[in-house]
């Protein structure tokens, strides 16, 4: 088993631990909570890095013109959604984590896909100019594209 | 023709006032103002070479871009040279004063973390900034909230409308007064101080901006927006988007 995973999974227990005693590793030690809080984060980037080819070409669909922000929206929601289950799961579920081995190579997936994310809730698919007052984080469409396009070469790393 | 560029969102101040020193000169399509329009007729009648909207007396030729900046102090960004027009892709890393990047929009390769550059230089704890007085008056940013996360974050399936959003918001208000949740100060894409309101063990986040009191969002953050929360209290980083502007210098009317 995996260095990490092996003190993921120690933490893991002492927080559940710490939990039944009504208090938590944040409370008690914040070093140690947030390297269990990194190590989830890898947990994550593996499971979301396992589906980047489904990711990468989403986003060349929308940045192609194939499809519109509304359609990468419901495109690139139902495949996070659907791999933040998987992570919600596997992240407390101890028979899986002893089996599994997360690929190093995956390690900082999440930091884009978690941006893109951030972007298809920022994307008002009727928005006007004048709206920026209203509306600062607001992106219409071709903003939106172009932000995604700025992330292909990122998640093409990770190939 | 010579490209500058701005932030689409949110022009610096001294970007704006650049930008508005003619109307004609810059922005909104780099057509000539009314003012600039004025100018020409006026002085095609007096006989004078007209840059187009810079008119300088005695002068028999096209005017070269360093002369006619030379005339006017207040001449567009582009003539400036001491004006930096790029420094980073990224502003806000600390420094929210920084230029807007220069070649199109952010450069995720050359992304910075850091904490919020806000901690210590905003007040957050404005007394009308209760988490009582949250305002969710955005009719349009609540429909936008509903249809994107009512589901995900409250289990509400209905379709939108009036009682749903109702029930909506008052999940959001729920959430926001209980006992059990926490306010992260920190900021909103690194761009305006921003109140994260979270539960402990809980991935679902609302963010309120601490400028206004106004309702952003609620989302169930990735591992890698909490662990980010925890850490600097910023949710996403500066990507601003940002256009570029056609500086059109203009010459004599063919």
């Amino acid at each position: 088993m995996n260095d990490f995973l092996k003190l993921y999974i120690q933490l893991l227990k002492y927080d559940r631990s710490l939990k039944k005693d009504g208090t938590s590793l944040r409370e008690q030690d914040r070093d140690k909570y947030l390297k269990l809080l990194n190590y989830s984060v890898k947990l994550s980037d593996h499971v979301h890095w396992q589906q980047k080819n489904d990711y990468l070409n989403i986003m060349k669909s929308f940045v192609d013109l194939k499809i519109d922000g509304k359609q990468f929206v419901s495109q690139f929601n139902k495949l996070h959604v659907s791999n933040q289950e998987a992570v919600k799961i596997l992240k407390t579920d101890l028979k899986q984590l002893n089996t599994f081995e997360p690929n190093p190579k995956s390690f900082g997936f999440t930091k884009w896909t978690s941006e893109i994310d951030l972007a298809c809730d920022e994307f008002y698919p009727d928005f006007q100019p004048q709206d920026q007052v209203e509306f600062a984080f607001a992106r219409d469409e071709e903003n939106f594209r172009t932000f995604v396009a700025n992330i292909i070469p990122e998640i093409q790393k990770y190939f | 023709m010579i490209k500058i560029q701005n932030q689409q969102n949110k022009p610096s101040e001294a970007l704006k006032s650049a930008l508005e020193i003619r109307g004609g000169d810059l922005g909104k399509g780099s057509s000539p103002g009314s003012r600039a329009k004025a100018d020409a007729r006026r002085n095609a009648k007096a006989g004078k070479y007209s840059s187009g909207s810079t008119v300088i007396p005695g002068a028999d030729a096209l005017v070269p871009q360093n002369t006619y900046c030379h005339y006017h102090q207040n001449a567009p960004l582009s003539c400036k040279p001491r004006v930096k027009l790029a420094d980073g892709p990224f502003q806000g890393d600390g420094d929210n004063n920084q230029p807007p990047p220069e070649n199109g929009n952010f450069d995720a390769n050359q992304y910075k973390g850091g904490s919020s550059p806000f901690i210590d230089k905003f007040d957050y704890d404005n007394p009308n900034h209760t988490r009582e007085n949250t305002d969710f008056s955005n009719k349009r940013r609540m429909n936008h909230s509903y249809d994107g996360h009512a589901e995900k974050c409250f289990g509400i399936k209905e379709n939108r409308n009036k009682e749903n959003l109702q029930k909506f918001e008052k999940n959001v208000r729920d959430y926001i007064e209980s006992p059990e949740t926490e306010r992260i100060n920190g900021s909103y894409r690194y761009e305006t101080p921003a109140y994260h309101y979270k539960k402990p063990d809980e991935d679902l986040i609302v963010t309120v901006n601490a400028t206004n009191n106004e309702y952003i969002s609620v989302r169930n953050a990735t591992d890698f927006q909490l662990e980010k929360l925890e850490i600097d209290g910023n949710l996403g980083y500066d990507s601003r988007p940002s256009v570029s502007l056609t500086l059109r210098l203009r010459g004599p009317k063919q």
